[in-house]
């Protein structure tokens, strides 16, 4: 399976956008990224929970432990307010660099 | 809210490690073990899948790094652990730690000390408002540097274009009487009208003299200070409005001055302020200089423009007034600085010194720490192995650097405080305050913190880079030797213990400069005896002894008083009694030779005296005769000079009958030569402005400012008393001060080169102290080096001597060239100090020689113990050792 690397900057994005489904732990996190992009997105650990731990530090996510799904003890990540925000900043960001993109593709 | 949770999650981070370390631990855990079960899932073999989610996690480690760097301050929480690491390994080392410790201490201490006295002095903020503005004005001529003449001032104060405020003080000393009680002396500053508003401090009680005050005729108000408010009238609130009489005469307190405005850095402590009423014929003196000046710069004007315009100034009185001015001008500074060294100079060389005793420390802990390092290089390439990167490697040990020398800036700040209890007494008696408040506030605090930080980044960070340098291969193979770069590190090593030892060198020579120069000066013949002298200073009112008869009836009955007390053989009054000089000079010119030109005349110093004089004083009458009671008003103007001057006047003649005359051709005021006496020497002063000098008889020209001097069989200070009442009984309202021997005069005034010498001895002491055991360090760690060498050598029949040798040669060869080094910055050291106090200091050979071969023998010495310790190593020891 062919590995495509993230773009930079879009990994907060694309955890953001996975949280904002509901409370996950990390390994949701990256599995959910896997599937949503159709296996063609991974999210290596080694990038995955430092930047778990940065949007903590910056209050966009937090954290509980709870129950995973089969009885295990696990640290479930929660989209905050100001991760809501910071979500559609990102979003609309993305949009207008994603179009920006398209119409250079196209036109050039 | 943000910024809280932000902060708990930080301090969080700090101080809730273990915690979050493990909660980081469990969640990676199952996340492996997520992973693993998908890998089965998928069909892998356990082991398989364990390898394969391993694999993808990448180093577990790092991973926990990088996501702690997300905790942020990590920097804070890496310094607290190295902070106790350094702690701990301090600790284990107790010997390094105490040696190094008490160097910094040391070093630390002496600049902290030197600092708070010029905190004291310098740095105290002038308790005036907006005191930039400020400057202070100074006199100068080809001789001197200092007060100004009246009329000078009056010009200047008309002519400048520069000064927004301008104010002429007065020092003269009164006798104030509270109507009833005894009299005594108090120190006036005498001010002109613009004084208080320029320096703009209000008062605490009452109010400040207006600007008419300063006429004569309305000037007998006073200002007290604080300091003698409380002294004399123990803070009575109630002064304000009563009648004290200075000099006889009735003055009202119209206020009292707040406790900050007492500075005695300008000129000495005041006890009053009385309006500074000058009459017509003062304000037209040219060649008297007496007045203080202080002025406040016009907003706009910076200093080099006011200067200048007081050169033009200058210029223009030395064309007006050729006779007075011709070689005169002024100097500006800034009253910020001018308090005790207007140029500054000495001080930064005094600093200069106590940091080259920091430097010394600087290069003793370096060294210690290079020795130090060698001993933990295969920690460092561990450390390293294990992937630690240099930098935080360099970090962790300029942390061990910070903790040492924060611990010797402790230490050294407790020295500072207790050397300050001991000088500030001495500075008190030098400055003749009555206290002198030297202080370890928080400026000098900061500066000991800065004086830390900056010794610990000087002294750590060679070290520190060097032992980073560390081949990890090597250090890891071999059991502890060799495995820094030992070559260059020994090199360094060297070149410290070489500038250790000639800064010491130079130290050394700056303090028997002094010394030994301060020393010949004391054991110059002066041409009179000191011993057995008691002497007063008298200041009579002018409002009750207007004329000189009446002065002249005032000395004799006195003399006549004191010489009837048991114990004294002689009473004589004079104008001053030559301890560190005279008073007054003047111009002379010999009748019949061609005049000079005006301003060219020879110069000589005068002293005005009653007949016995010099008997008094222990002189010689070489030709001629002393003066006699006939030598009064209306008598032939009479004049004594010493030999120098009757020869330069009169190579070839009998300088009896001969007459000499002033400067002013329309007023030679000619004086008859009667006798000839020898030259007189003050202490301290090996140049005078003149070696000339005269003698008045103070009967022809009066003078209400006098000493008595009493030639005393026992012991002068048992008599002070006596001096007292003798005066008393002459005239009960008349005040005396300074009652005190010849000798102590002159202890007094030398008490500033009294602190002078115990600073400049301590600092050497000191930086001889520390480089012996800089030395000793170097010279003991290589004999450790190198002990299976020198096993083997003896092992192989080397003698005993040999061995010795060859560990001292290596230290003496470091010695000849330190001091090799120290001579030449021990020459420039004189040339510089030479130039501040020409005559006590200049090049000494002697003192050189001296203070090399002292160090030369502390060097032997600091080398000769390990060189003993290497011929005892045992040379079986050594080398099963390997």
């Amino acid at each position: 399976m062919e590995k495509t690397e993230l773009l930079s900057g879009t990994l907060d994005l694309l955890v953001l956008q996975v949280l904002s489904g509901g409370p996950l732990h990390g390994f949701a996190i990256a599995e959910q990224i896997h599937v949503l992009s159709r296996d063609v997105l991974t999210v290596e650990e080694g990038s995955l929970y430092p930047a778990l731990y940065r949007m903590e530090e910056k209050g966009w996510i937090e954290a509980e432990w709870g129950q995973s799904e089969k009885g295990r003890r696990a640290k479930f990540y929660r989209l905050t307010k100001e991760g809501r925000q910071q979500l559609a900043n990102e979003r609309q960001a993305w949009d207008r660099v994603a179009l920006a993109i398209g119409e250079v593709l196209r036109n050039a | 809210m943000k910024l809280l949770r932000k902060i708990r999650s930080r301090l969080g981070g700090l101080f809730c490690r273990s915690r979050r370390d493990a909660e980081m631990e469990a969640e990676m855990r199952l996340h492996l073990q997520l992973r693993t079960e998908r890998n089965l899932a998928a069909g892998l073999s356990p082991e398989e899948a364990r390898a394969a989610a391993l694999q993808a996690f990448g180093g577990v480690e790092q991973l926990k790094e990088r996501c702690r760097d997300q905790w942020g301050w990590r920097w804070l929480d890496e310094f607290a652990r190295d902070g106790a690491y350094a702690v701990r390994m301090l600790l284990k080392s107790p010997g390094f730690a105490a040696v190094a410790i008490f160097t910094l201490a040391l070093g630390i201490g002496v600049n902290t000390s030197m600092f708070s006295f010029f905190n004291a002095v310098i740095f105290r903020p002038v308790p005036f408002a907006a005191p930039e503005g400020l400057v202070r004005l100074y006199h100068t001529s080809p001789r001197s540097f200092g007060p100004h003449a009246p009329a000078d001032l009056v010009d200047v104060k008309a002519q400048n274009e520069v000064f927004a405020k301008f104010a002429i003080v007065d020092l003269p000393s009164f006798s104030l009487a509270v109507p009833g009680e005894p009299a005594e002396q108090v120190n006036v500053c005498a001010v002109s009208g613009d004084y208080f508003a320029m320096l703009g401090v209000p008062p605490l009680l009452g109010r400040v003299f207006g600007p008419a005050e300063d006429q004569p005729g309305h000037d007998r108000v006073i200002v007290l200070s604080h300091q003698y408010w409380m002294r004399r009238f123990a803070g009575d609130a109630g002064i304000v409005g009563r009648t004290l009489r200075l000099d006889g005469e009735p003055m009202t307190v119209i206020g009292v001055m707040p406790e900050a405005f007492d500075y005695p850095m300008l000129w000495g402590s005041s006890d009053l302020w009385k309006p500074l009423a000058m009459n017509a014929n003062i304000a037209k003196v040219r060649d008297g200089y007496w007045l203080q000046a202080l002025a406040r710069l016009k907003p706009s004007v910076s200093l080099p423009q006011a200067q200048a315009n007081l050169d033009t100034i200058a210029g223009r009185l030395s064309r007006e007034y050729p006779l007075t001015n011709a070689q005169s001008g002024f100097y500006l500074a800034p009253l910020v600085k001018s308090a005790l060294d207007p140029e500054q100079r000495f001080n930064w060389m005094i600093m200069g010194l106590a940091a080259a005793v920091l430097l010394i420390a600087c290069a003793n802990l370096a060294n210690l720490q290079l020795a130090r390092n060698s001993g933990r290089a295969r920690e460092y390439a561990i450390r390293l192995a294990l992937g630690a990167s240099r930098f935080r490697l360099i970090r962790q040990m300029l942390t061990e650097s910070l903790v040492l020398s924060l611990l010797g800036g402790a230490g050294g700040v407790l020295g500072a405080w207790w050397a300050n209890q001991a000088l500030a007494g001495r500075l008190a008696q030098a400055f003749e305050l009555p206290t002198f408040r030297l202080s370890v506030d928080s400026r000098v605090l900061g500066f000991a913190l800065v004086a830390a930080v900056a010794t610990a980044a000087l002294f750590g960070v060679g070290p520190a880079w060097l032992a980073s340098r560390v081949d990890v291969n090597a250090g890891l193979k071999q059991a502890g030797r060799g495995v820094t770069g030992d070559r260059s590190r020994y090199r360094l090593r060297q070149m410290l213990i070489v500038t250790e030892l000639s800064l010491s060198l130079v130290l050394l020579a700056g303090a028997g400069y002094f010394v030994h120069g301060l020393y010949k000066l004391a054991r110059r013949e002066l041409g009179w005896r000191m011993d057995h002298l008691l002497t007063a200073r008298l200041a009579l009112p002018a409002n009750r002894y207007g004329d000189v008869e009446k002065c002249r009836a005032f000395y004799e009955r006195l003399n006549e008083e004191l010489a009837a007390v048991p114990g004294v053989e002689r009473s004589v009054v004079c104008d001053i009694l030559p301890v560190f000089g005279f008073y007054n000079s003047r111009g002379v010119i010999a009748e019949g030779a061609t005049a000079p030109a005006a301003g060219q005349e020879a110069l000589a110093d005068i002293n005005t005296v009653t007949p016995g004089y010099f008997a008094a004083l222990g002189m010689k009458i070489l030709q001629g005769r002393d003066f006699t009671a006939t030598d009064r008003p209306g008598a032939p103007a009479v004049v004594i000079v010493n030999q120098t001057l009757a020869r330069q006047l009169w190579p070839h003649e009998s300088p009896l009958g001969q007459r000499i005359g002033g400067p002013d051709p329309t007023h030679r005021d000619w004086l008859e030569v009667v006798g000839v006496v020898n030259e007189v020497g003050f202490n301290f002063i090996p140049l005078p402005r003149t070696h000339l000098q005269i003698y008045r008889p103070i009967a022809q020209t009066g003078g209400n400012y006098f000493s008595v001097v009493a030639r005393t069989s026992v012991a002068p200070e048992s008599l002070v008393g006596a001096l007292r009442r003798a005066v008393s009984r002459v005239d009960p309202d008349q005040a005396v001060s300074r009652v005190v021997s010849a000798e102590q005069v002159l202890a007094l005034g030398g008490s500033e080169f009294g602190i002078l010498i115990s600073g400049l001895l301590t600092m050497a002491v000191s930086g001889l102290l520390l480089s012996a055991l800089g030395l000793y360090g170097v010279i003991a760690q290589l004999v450790v080096e190198r002990t299976t060498e020198i096993g083997i050598r003896i092992a192989l029949g080397a003698r005993l001597r040999s061995v010795v040798w060859l560990v001292l040669r290596q230290g003496l060869r470091l010695a000849v060239v330190g001091m090799l080094l120290g001579l030449a910055g021990a020459w420039a050291l004189a040339r510089l100090l030479g130039s501040f106090m020409p005559g006590i200091v200049g090049q000494d050979p002697l003192v050189v020689a001296g203070c090399s071969l002292l160090l030369f023998g502390v060097t032997l010495l600091a080398c000769w113990l390990p060189a003993r310790r290497a011929a005892r190593v045992d040379p079986m020891v050594a080398l099963r050792a390997e």
